[in-house]
């Protein structure tokens, strides 16, 4: 039976895990909701193709992060959720690796409006994903998700690490807490200008509540 | 006028939809982190155009986080989002402005809202440290305050303002 979230009609939802276990679990969690669940047995090879199927069967997906193991897929959720909330398409990524994988997933941050905790997913928090998705398709942000043009100031650069790690503080949000972010959020032709004590500012969603949900995007240097 | 500001976002969300697009006066009481956080949140948004600012200057200001509200200041004073007069300047014209004499002033108060505090937190007994309260005056909670929760509240100012 259709869900008819703000106008928008769900009812088919894509699965992709590379976890048959999980798979299955999510499936169950998309038939608790009274959606019909089209799991993805894989292997995914090419995202661009993944992601025109799965627009053409169904009205939403759900993806697990890590998706390459193996060889299920040759990309990341995270990327995947990206390129379907760019194409206005409602996106949840539902994930063990939120935390663990903070710093690969926040590049693709400002087009996840839902990360849910594999632990936390249920028919509840899978629909309210959908709708967060569709909201923000209509430009209605929730006050964790909308975006302020904030101040940004480096406190310290690691190149030697692999990837590249700068930190920074956003003294408009929390002054106080220091934030990891990899060198490759940063468009490449600032990169180099990375370094301790200079500030730009970016569009970052400053009414999170943590920093495992902060996004940046676009990024303005003097 | 806008009397320190809180952390986060509540503040500027609040001015948005309120539709307030300009301070008049932003009076920031001292340095202290919990005062200039949100004032940095307010003028890095460029929702809004700030006339006048004026800062109690401390101990704190040789903090990052005042050298951060300063690159705010002077990157919004070039944008034209803010006038302010810049030191020396101002203090040959009119001198340091060690005591304000006490006034009396009628101010509309439009945030925080009676139900966050209760009306006893705004009864006009005197000095502005009786009448603001100690905690953030910005919390989530009334970012969305109607204009019908509105609190008339007479009080005095007699505190000393430097001018940055």
């Amino acid at each position: 039976m259709p869900l008819i979230l703000a106008g928008r009609k769900i009812e088919r939802v894509g699965i992709a895990d590379n976890d048959r276990y999980a798979r299955q679990s999510v499936k169950s969690v998309v038939e608790d909701a009274d959606l019909t669940p089209l799991p993805e047995k894989g292997p995914l090879p090419d995202l661009d193709i993944f992601v025109k199927s799965v627009m053409r069967l169904a009205d939403a997906v759900i993806c697990e992060h890590r998706l390459r193991h193996g060889k299920y897929a040759r990309f990341d959720g995270a990327e995947a959720v990206a390129r379907f909330y760019k194409s206005c398409f409602p996106a949840v990524l539902c994930t063990a690796w939120a935390k663990a994988d903070a710093d690969t997933i926040r590049k693709y941050r400002p087009y996840i409006p839902a990360l849910i905790p594999a632990r936390d997913a249920d028919s509840d928090s899978i629909v309210r994903g959908i709708e967060l998705c569709i909201g923000e398709f209509r430009n209605q942000f929730t006050p964790g998700r909308k975006p302020w043009r904030t101040l940004v100031r480096v406190e310290d650069v690691d190149t030697d690490s692999v990837p590249a790690l700068f930190y920074v503080v956003l003294p408009g949000w929390n002054s106080g807490e220091i934030i990891r972010l990899p060198l490759d959020l940063i468009p490449p032709t600032f990169q180099d200008r990375i370094r301790p004590g200079i500030r730009f500012h970016s569009l970052v969603n400053k009414g999170a509540e943590s920093q495992e949900e902060l996004y940046f995007d676009k990024f303005e240097f003097d | 006028m806008v009397i320190d500001a809180g952390p986060g976002t509540a503040l500027p969300e609040f001015l948005t939809e309120e539709d307030i697009r300009k301070i008049d006066v932003l009076l920031i009481s001292h340095a202290d982190r919990d005062h200039i956080e949100g004032v940095i949140s307010l003028i890095e948004s460029q929702n809004v155009t700030i006339d006048v600012i004026r800062l109690n200057t401390d101990s704190m200001k040789g903090s990052k986080l005042w050298d951060d509200l300063t690159y705010e200041l002077d990157q919004a004073n070039r944008a034209g989002n803010l006038q302010f007069e810049v030191g020396d300047k101002f203090v040959r014209q009119f001198g340091r402005v060690d005591h304000v004499p006490k006034m009396d002033a009628h101010i509309p108060l439009i945030l925080p809202v009676i139900k966050e505090y209760g009306p006893e937190a705004f009864s006009p007994r005197g000095s502005a440290s009786d009448t603001a309260p100690t905690a953030s005056p910005c919390s989530r909670g009334v970012a969305g305050a109607s204009t019908d929760q509105q609190l008339n509240a007479k009080i005095q100012l007699s505190y000393p303002l430097n001018y940055i």
